[in-house]
């Protein structure tokens, strides 16, 4: 049994580890639920207007990031869905006069490129009203009901942007932190088994993602490090859109986001080095033999990483001085190299060290965020 | 007048439009004509707005055999939930939204059509039932709803093939997005050179690039699919997506360091002369302005590099950021050159 959840856990954890997914899933369902509850508890013979459109005027705002944006996509299917039910009552018994309408409707609807999947969600309800009963009392009830069922889509939207956007937050930054730590892990690790066994995110690195789109761009790399790199790539975009692009309604939520972008474009310095370390395996020869300390000093930054991540993920940072003391001695050798010349380095080399450096001094970086008292409040 | 007034992507628009509307008109005419709406009738439309209803979900052909398997498991799943689980006892109706939550899960998750086939195949006629009490019966439900999808699936592929067929193609939309592509990796480069220089360039400007690239990468990885299962699809076109994505790849792995050098390092004047990097970067960013005529054929030009970098000793980050300009002219070069290859082999034959 254990092995089973585990299996599922890996599997989740890869395909939606920022629970993203199923809080869509979840919003979708909500409102859908409370519809059934309120027929129920109401007593009065509701439609299916009430407990369908909601899930369907939700999947049509979740392509909008701004909250107006997410309103008025609810609006426009409730508008759309109206329109049509109080023309199907009209001119029931007049089919050509409908049919004129509900073709200009639709034209209407789906000329507008960025509200088609409104158009979409709109269209399909239109059509499930054709079927239902057509007198003119429940035309009217069924638009009173959608008018309830907005009402409840509108709650949801709002109540789940109270509640969950945190959580989206924290979680989002907890998938950055173990790309990012597995991107450094795999770049450096030779070993594929130990790579397999080692990091976070194993299935990822083990298995093609589900969506084609990512699937067929999989095919055209060379290798499995290159392969998890534009996993890696993919996850941090998805980032992107959860801190730059999304508007929060509530000033906690807002602050929040604020103190998780600058870690999260941290983050992102720290990946933009880490493409420096591409070289590394090549080369790893000239490293063991001139620059001694090379396994030292990656050793460490994995144990850092693995530290800022746990911090994100606990709230808690365990600082030791080994970090420091690691950086000493890798830039006393590096020192030593530049000054004797007895090897001939090449750009490989250069930018493999460069790379290096710069990942000490962007982990530097962010260690010194972690230790302020605002960063902690953020994951406590 | 209003049609001839507006740009190319919005008479596309409206074409899709058109499409959508008269195909809607069809099923419901066909509806009307044949009494089918007290028969569970509104399937017909509904299914012809469905086919519409994702254009990201492939093409035309992909997504009515996704439909098709869709619909045939969701009917088959409807009708043993309403025939065994309702029937035996009305309290499973309450799974209904465990149910739902479930299926929508791994539709948000693996973005497959055929899954929201399922869901909504599922959803609809079991949401009936629970409004008013039908029997879900095998003859006049399952295979009438089988019998309507397959309709509407064939009313919607004959008005995309007559109305949409070009605009619906994903060439068009591939070549425009590459373009556009290759166009802001051109943006980037004089962009970065520029703040690696003086400094004095506005991060926002980039970081605006940057984004737009982002975007403009997911649209041509998620078009590039799209372009696999259309019907006109040649075989050699594969090998020309694969590479441009291939680059792709390299482009940004390249310019992720490039974006890493200028935020922390200043351009050295005893590397190269300002002037001289200044005009090398320039090349190699108006080669970029440039991709869709060397992918035509035009001849490439090759660029004077005025450094050996192998042969440096002290190397400081400008040689980084020289030799990253480098490669990703190599990058671009060997490209073009592939692609113009294959083009005209596509001619001559």
């Amino acid at each position: 049994m254990k092995i089973i959840t585990d299996k599922i856990s890996l599997y989740r954890n890869s395909f939606d580890p920022t629970n993203e997914y199923f809080i869509n899933a979840l919003k979708m369902t909500a409102p859908m639920t409370a519809g059934v509850i309120f027929w129920i508890c109401s007593r009065r013979p509701c439609s299916w207007m009430i407990f369908l459109p909601p899930g369907f005027m939700i999947i049509a705002s979740l392509g909008f990031s701004e909250f107006k944006g997410k309103l008025l996509a609810l609006f426009l299917v409730t508008l759309n869905v109206e329109i049509a039910q109080l023309l199907v009552s009209i001119f029931i018994n007049h089919k050509i006069v409908l049919l004129i309408f509900l073709f200009i409707q639709i034209m209407i609807a789906y000329s507008a490129m960025k509200y088609r999947i409104v158009a979409t969600a709109s269209g399909f309800l239109i059509a499930v009203s054709l079927s239902s009963s057509n007198s003119w009392y429940d035309g009217v009830d069924r638009s009173m009901d959608l008018l309830i069922a907005f009402i409840f889509s509108a709650l949801t939207v709002v109540l789940f942007d109270y509640i969950f956007s945190r959580f989206l937050i924290r979680s989002t930054l907890k998938h950055i932190s173990s790309l990012v730590n597995d991107a450094f892990f795999v770049y450096t690790e030779e070993d594929r088994i130990k790579i397999k066994n080692s990091i976070d995110n194993r299935y990822l690195f083990e298995r093609s993602y589900l969506r084609r789109a990512d699937l067929f761009v999989e095919e055209t790399l060379d290798n499995k490090s290159d392969i998890f790199l534009h996993k890696v790539t993919i996850g941090l975009n998805k980032a992107e859109k959860m801190f730059s692009n999304k508007n929060f309604i509530f000033g906690k939520n807002k602050i929040s986001a604020f103190h998780a972008r600058k870690i999260y474009y941290q983050y992102r310095r720290i990946f933009r080095s880490i493409n420096f370390l591409l070289y590394y395996k090549n080369n790893s020869p000239f490293f063991k033999k001139n620059l001694p300390c090379t396994e030292n000093i990656i050793k460490t930054i994995n144990d850092e990483l693995y530290e800022l991540n746990n911090f994100i993920k606990l709230g808690k940072y365990n600082s030791s001085d080994s970090f420091i003391q690691s950086t000493a001695i890798w830039h006393k050798q590096l020192a030593k190299l530049e000054l004797n010349h007895k090897e001939i380095k090449n750009i490989e080399h250069e930018k493999f060290i460069y790379g290096i450096n710069q990942v000490l001094k962007e982990i530097t970086k962010l260690k010194l965020m972690c230790k302020l008292k605002r960063y902690n409040k953020l994951f406590i | 007048m209003i049609i001839r007034g507006v740009s190319k992507d919005k008479t596309l628009a409206l074409q899709h439009a058109f499409c959508v509307a008269l195909a809607f008109t069809v099923a419901c005419i066909i509806c009307f004509s044949f009494k089918l709406l007290p028969f569970h009738g509104y399937w017909l439309p509904m299914t012809v707005l469905l086919m519409f209803a994702a254009p990201i979900h492939g093409s035309i052909k992909k997504r009515s055999s996704d439909r098709i398997i869709g619909t045939v498991a969701g009917v088959m799943l409807s009708f043993f939930v309403v025939n065994i689980f309702f029937y035996l006892d009305y309290r499973w109706t309450y799974l209904l939204p465990v149910f739902n939550l479930f299926v929508s899960y791994i539709y948000f998750m693996s973005g497959n059509y055929a899954v929201a086939a399922i869901f909504i195949t599922t959803l609809v006629p079991t949401s009936y039932v629970v409004e008013y009490g039908d029997s879900y019966k095998f003859d006049n439900t399952l295979a009438f709803r089988l019998f309507l999808t397959a309709l509407g699936i064939t009313i919607a592929y004959i008005c995309e093939m007559t109305i949409y067929k070009k605009a619906s193609l994903s060439t068009r939309n591939a070549k425009y997005h590459s373009r556009n592509y290759f166009k802001t990796i051109s943006e980037v480069i004089s962009l970065t050179s520029d703040c690696f220089i003086s400094r004095k360039t506005n991060m926002k400007n980039i970081i605006a690039k940057i984004k737009l690239m982002i975007r403009t990468v997911s649209s041509i990885e998620n078009i590039f699919v799209n372009i696999r299962y259309e019907s006109d699809n040649k075989t050699d076109n594969n090998s020309i997506l694969i590479q441009i994505l291939y680059t792709i790849n390299k482009i940004d792995c390249s310019l992720r360091r490039i974006m890493s050098l200028i935020l922390n390092n200043k351009f050295d004047n005893t590397v190269i002369p300002k002037k001289e990097f200044e005009f090398l970067v320039n090349e190699i960013s108006n080669k970029y302005k440039k991709f869709a005529a060397y992918s035509h054929g035009r001849n490439i030009e090759k660029i004077y590099y005025p450094l050996d970098l192998t042969k440096c000793k002290d190397i400081t980050p400008t040689h980084l950021f020289l030799s990253e300009i480098y490669e990703l002219n190599n990058l671009f070069d060997k490209l073009t050159k592939n692609i113009s290859k294959l083009n005209r082999v596509q001619i001559s034959n």
